[in-house]
């Protein structure tokens, strides 16, 4: 076959797009991040403007840091070095720019539904169901155009960024997708197919993974490609960067349950995610030093070349955020830190140093490439590489400083551990208040670092002309089709895939299957082991043949990987699923909602208190004395979405129902100071002049009914007159109390919900204890 | 005070299990990447520089004389 050699002009246009998004996108994000950070030590910034307001703000916030930055970056940093490392261009340029203008439509829809408090109530699930969709068919055609440009490869090798980007494209997906189930009330409100612990574990399945999948495989498919271009030098160790990937996509999506760590979710679930947190820290590791190593002998550089700098600080906070990751997920450790600032801490350690970081090196190494022009300024980016790391520090130990302080404060007891020493929750607060204007100053100088990279990069490429990368290759077959590659029948119908599936098929028999079959399960499984060894040992040359031509293989290798990532999900969630019935409730079950209680809780959701308010009470001595019994599973199965909250700027409410009148709630809603002097809680006075919206309320319990909460098949009549009822009662109360506020007001349904907080029925435990095949 | 009812006593076993799993899946990994052919691992760590990606910088021996906007253009610096 005679080739002829052509030139291959990279795609460069869609990475220059997603370049300068990210910057732009990255300055409103992080400007927002320093606004509520503000608004913690100076309530009047809230401005009692609900658009305005610090809960509202805070999801913009974290979806833009999250999908807007971090999201065009990834996509900057995989297109450009996808191109290159597999020789061809990417596949579709109109598919490339429906991929970047799609995005960033979704993000102008995020920033223009949150503020105005359309949110789903998960975070960073907070978006609703129509702009899920559309993240949904963008995230597609992404898909489709990387795994296009992979078929039409002329490199037949997968480079291990590659093996980064495919695992992020497929476990993105499942994620995503899994997390935003939900049924529609309306056009801009749904509720989440899961419920009560079923959603704890779900959110957080997918939460954390989002931190895995999104903020950090991406993240180090660049690293694996930009470092070592920036260095000059190959990775340190390419069988490391191995047994990096396998080991981190495997174990890291398991470990979601440490965000539930004492709280009511089955012991087993927080064993297991605890493990596997601990077991993250081996590959993070391995990961981490395979990046700094790669700079060995190129130290010297780092004192003047501004990109190394960004790429070695930034490793540096990725070992230091995984590290410091499986120790807060220690059950003993996470007793202390979690609900408090220590959490942020760690959470900006690793998007402030690591992503960002990241990013900022990543765009000076571009900028010159993508424009032909050098970079406007060397001095200026090491002056925002200085100002930005004197950021983060200033920004984590006033973090670390401030959750340890609240974790000892909150959890200390005198009197033989029989009575709190800091009864009044204020007393933390007020505490940790200038270590919350500490990170203020922290955040403000990482911006303006943000900003001189800004103009830096927009000096670089004023007047410059946009180049586009080109190589020379022999146009010949696309490398997928190379003697080496395995055909879908090839990795099908061979040795290793048969016995694993077998394996698998006996192994679930076993442990999910009735007494025949979970002993035949067990037999089968014991003797698939041996004859798999048993063929092993005999055509040893042949599985191993397998398993390299599987490297070079795109779509069976995407295959292994999303097996590898859907095995940590299913064997935690489908549990889950199905042992959550009303007869597992512990001795408790929680009460549905009256309808006028739903609206309020609906309220809730909307204003975001959840972001700093928790419900549920941990099986901790403080937290039982500070709020009441602890939480039980059965408390909350009706709860879609759950409402366990993750960070307590204020108190939890799990048991607040009851326990003030009616008047000390609106009182404090209106403004909480007149109540609790000191409060850095924001101003709601518009819920005592909006009419409560009751339109949507049939559709609202139906939908529940749909999900399983036990509501009667009410008329829309009879749902009126409950609210009216139980509307006319709260408010004759409030005007007993010299409160007037008119019945329909949304005050008033927020007030409902609020007290019936803590309210349940009880259940006698059975004893029994039924099988997972029940 | 705070013993819980837990009755899917026999779901612990999953964290044994999935442990036992995780760490089989590692040391598989772990042997067919020690395992790696040289020439192998030679061709895989230098894909990113089979590619150039010539970079614009400022030429400082010129600037020096008086050139002080010049550009030229840096390849990546070959490797094996």
């Amino acid at each position: 076959m005679s080739a002829q050699k052509t030139t291959v002009e990279f795609n460069d246009k869609v990475v220059r797009q997603f370049l300068l998004a990210s910057v732009i996108w990255g300055a409103v994000g992080m400007l927002v991040g320093v606004l509520i950070a503000a608004q913690l030590n100076f309530w009047q910034l809230n401005f009692s403007t609900p658009w305005l307001t610090w809960s509202r703000l805070r999801p913009l916030h974290t979806n833009a840091v999250i999908f807007a930055l971090v999201g065009n970056m990834m996509f900057a940093g995989v297109y450009y070095s996808t191109q290159r490392l597999v020789k061809a261009r990417l596949a579709s340029d109109f598919l490339s720019q429906l991929h970047f203008w799609g995005w960033q439509a979704i993000i102008v829809s995020a920033a223009l539904t949150l503020p105005f408090g359309f949110t789903r109530g998960q975070e960073y699930g907070e978006l609703i169901w129509p702009i899920n969709l559309a993240v949904v068919v963008i995230w597609v055609v992404f898909a489709v155009n990387f795994f296009w440009t992979l078929a039409r490869r002329r490199e037949p090798s997968l480079y291990v960024a590659i093996w980064f980007y495919i695992a992020t494209i497929i476990t993105v997906a499942m994620l995503y997708i899994v997390n935003h189930l939900s049924i529609p009330t309306s056009w801009t409100h749904s509720y989440s197919v899961f419920g009560g612990v079923q959603n704890a574990l779900v959110q957080w399945w997918y939460g954390h993974n989002a931190v895995a999948f999104f903020l950090t495989t991406p993240i180090l498919g660049i690293m694996y490609y930009y470092l070592p271009k920036a260095a000059g030098r190959p990775v340190y160790s390419y069988r490391l960067s191995v047994v990096h990937f396998w080991s981190l996509v495997f174990v890291y999506i398991w470990a979601g349950p440490h965000h539930l760590l004492n709280t009511s979710l089955p012991g087993w679930l927080q064993d297991l995610g605890m493990t596997f947190s601990l077991m993250l820290w081996a590959p993070s590791w391995g990961g981490m030093l395979n990046g700094l190593l790669t700079l060995r002998g190129a130290w010297d550089k780092l004192r003047t070349d501004p990109v190394l700098k960004f790429f070695a600080a930034a490793v540096t906070f990725y070992g230091m955020s995984t590290f410091e990751g499986p120790l807060l997920a220690i059950k003993s450790v996470n007793a202390l830190a979690h609900y408090t600032d220590w959490i942020i801490a760690h959470v900006h350690g690793g998007t402030l140093g690591w992503n960002g970081f990241m990013a900022a090196g990543m765009f000076y190494w571009m900028i010159p490439r993508l424009w032909n022009k050098p970079l406007h300024s060397i001095a200026l980016a090491n002056l925002h590489f200085w100002i930005g790391l004197v950021g983060i520090l200033l920004y984590v130990g006033a973090m670390w400083t401030s959750g340890i302080t609240q974790g000892l404060m909150l959890n200390a007891t005198t009197e033989h551990g029989t009575v709190l020493t800091y009864p009044n929750f204020l007393d933390t607060v007020n505490v940790i208040r200038p270590m919350m204007l500490m990170r203020v100053i922290g955040g403000a100088l990482y911006l303006t670092g943000w900003f001189l990279m800004a103009y830096n990069l927009w000096m670089s490429v004023r007047g410059a002309q946009p180049v586009n990368g080109t190589i020379e290759v022999y146009d010949e077959e696309p490398a997928h089709n190379s003697p080496g590659s395995l055909s879908v029948s090839g990795w099908v119908l061979n040795a290793p895939v048969i016995f694993c599936t077998l394996g698998v098929g006996f192994a679930c028999a076993w442990m999910f299957g009735g007494h025949f079959v979970s002993v035949a399960g067990l037999v089968g499984t014991m003797f698939c082991a041996v004859v798999a060894y048993t063929h092993f040992e005999a055509r040893r040359k042949n599985w191993g043949d397998w398993y390299d031509r599987l490297l070079v293989s795109a779509m069976p290798f995407t295959v292994l990987t999303f097996v590898a990532v859907v095995a940590g999900g299913l064997i935690q969630i489908i549990p889950t699923i199905v042992i959550h019935r009303a007869a597992n409730v512990e001795d408790r079950r929680q009460i549905p909602y009256t309808p006028l209680e739903l609206a309020g809780r609906d309220l809730y959701v909307r204003e975001g208190c959840y972001l700093c308010h928790s419900q549920m009470i941990r099986t901790l001595v403080p937290d039982v004395l500070r709020y009441g019994d602890y939480s039980r599973l059965g408390e909350s199965i009706y709860d879609h979405p759950f409402q366990w909250g993750s960070k307590r700027n204020g108190p939890d409410l799990a048991r607040v129902g009851g326990k003030y009148p009616n008047v000390w709630h609106l009182r404090h809603l209106e403004n909480p100071r007149s109540i609790s002097a000191g409060s850095n809680m924001p101003n709601f006075p518009w819920l005592l002049s909006n009419e409560l919206d009751a339109s949507t309320i049939s559709r609202k319990i139906a939908v529940q009914r749909q999900l399983g909460v036990p509501y009667p098949q009410w008329t829309d009549a009879e749902i009126a007159s409950s609210m009216d009822t139980q509307e006319k009662l709260i408010a004759r109360d409030l005007r007993e109390s010299g409160a007037y506020v008119a019945p329909d007001r949304e005050i008033v349904a927020l007030i409902a919900y609020l007290q019936q907080l803590g309210h349940f029925e009880s259940v006698v435990p059975t004893g029994h204890a039924p099988s997972l095949a029940d | 005070m705070f013993s819980r009812i837990v009755y899917e006593d026999s779901s612990a076993f999953f964290t044994v299990v999935a442990f036992a799993f995780a760490a089989s899946i590692f040391i598989t990994i772990s042997w067919r990447a020690i395992r790696m052919r040289r020439p192998q691992v030679e061709h895989l760590e230098n894909l990113p520089f089979l590619t150039p990606t010539p970079a614009c910088v400022r030429d400082e021996s010129q600037s020096r004389s008086a050139h002080a906007g010049s550009q030229t253009t840096s390849e990546d610096t070959p490797l094996h």
